[in-house]
């Protein structure tokens, strides 16, 4: 073992050397705490070195989806706004065949969804891996449970002879709550693989960016099925 | 559990079934739509987190929600 007086140059350099070490692997997490390599800490990080962090959570990248998202169906909830002014009767008549409880449930469900990611997504910050992959399992069945009642709701509307072409209002109905119900078939499978991650112990407290970036994802659903619901069913 | 996730959701069914009774007894459109921009602010601020992020975020995601729900508000 080689041992340096204190005083030497040689004691001197590796000073410097360990300070620029320790610096470069707190810019990169490396030896970060596991907390504070989350979203929440890393923003705890910057707001006591008054640092300004533009990250929002989950990713710049999983947001500009959220975006563009929320460009898409508000562009599809002003053209059938837009189209109900020129049809107003036709359209008053079309809702009446709505569902209307089955759609309140269903954005309870979705909501409660949320809620189990929220949980979840809390729970593997906190280290608890079982808590968590139960909370995000309880998100995958509510998605289920909510897809399970839309495909009902759209049987029923099969059943009385309500296609895609009936008229204006059910082509855009059809459109946007079938675009969306995409978007949540998607949500479940990709919860399911988070939920997997994180019992494998993939995804955890020291790596929780991409179960981040696949809550927002989830949240995503919430957000427009909360835009849609109104416009479509209750207005 | 995360308390204040819990009571952000506890909220949140609240207003969605007042949304819901308000739309049973035929209330203003502009009424519903303002429930449910409270309901949207509440998932991003809470659920997505976005309280915690840079105000630049906030100013996006609200801009979008104030074009798509002013909007509908004025053609409706």
């Amino acid at each position: 073992m080689i041992v340096w007086d204190s005083g030497s140059p040689a004691s001197h350099l590796l000073r410097i050397l360990r300070e620029y070490m320790t610096r470069l692997a707190a810019q990169h997490d490396v030896l970060a705490p596991a907390s504070e390599q989350s979203y929440l800490g890393r923003m705890n990080v910057a707001r006591q070195t008054d640092e300004v962090s533009w990250e929002p959570p989950g990713g710049v990248l999983i947001w500009m989806v959220v975006g563009l998202e929320l460009v898409t169906f508000g562009a599809g909830i002003i053209a059938l706004l837009v189209q109900e002014r020129d049809h107003s009767l036709e359209f008053a008549q079309a809702r009446l065949l709505l569902n209307q409880p089955l759609a309140f449930i269903n954005t309870l469900v979705l909501l409660t969804g949320g809620w189990c990611m929220a949980c979840g997504l809390n729970g593997l910050r906190l280290g608890r891996s079982r808590s968590s992959t139960l909370w995000t399992l309880a998100a995958v069945v509510s998605g289920v449970l909510f897809l399970i009642i839309k495909m009902i709701e759209y049987r029923q509307k099969a059943t009385h002879g309500i296609g895609f072409g009936e008229d204006t209002f059910f082509t855009l109905y059809y459109l946007l709550t079938g675009f969306h119900f995409v978007h949540v078939l998607v949500a479940v499978v990709l919860l399911g693989m988070l939920a997997r991650s994180v019992r494998l112990g993939h995804s955890h407290a020291g790596n929780p960016q991409n179960f981040e970036a696949g809550a927002v994802f989830w949240h995503m659903c919430d957000l427009i099925w909360l835009l849609l619901y109104p416009v479509i069913y209750l207005l | 559990m995360n308390r204040v996730v819990t009571r952000v959701w506890l909220f949140l069914i609240t207003l969605t079934t007042a949304s819901w009774l308000l739309a049973e007894r035929h209330a203003a459109p502009s009424l519903l739509l303002g429930l449910a921009a409270v309901k949207f602010t509440l998932v991003a601020g809470w659920f997505m987190e976005l309280r915690h992020a840079h105000r630049l975020w906030w100013f996006l995601i609200g801009g979008l929600l104030a074009v798509i729900l002013g909007g509908a508000a004025l053609v409706k």
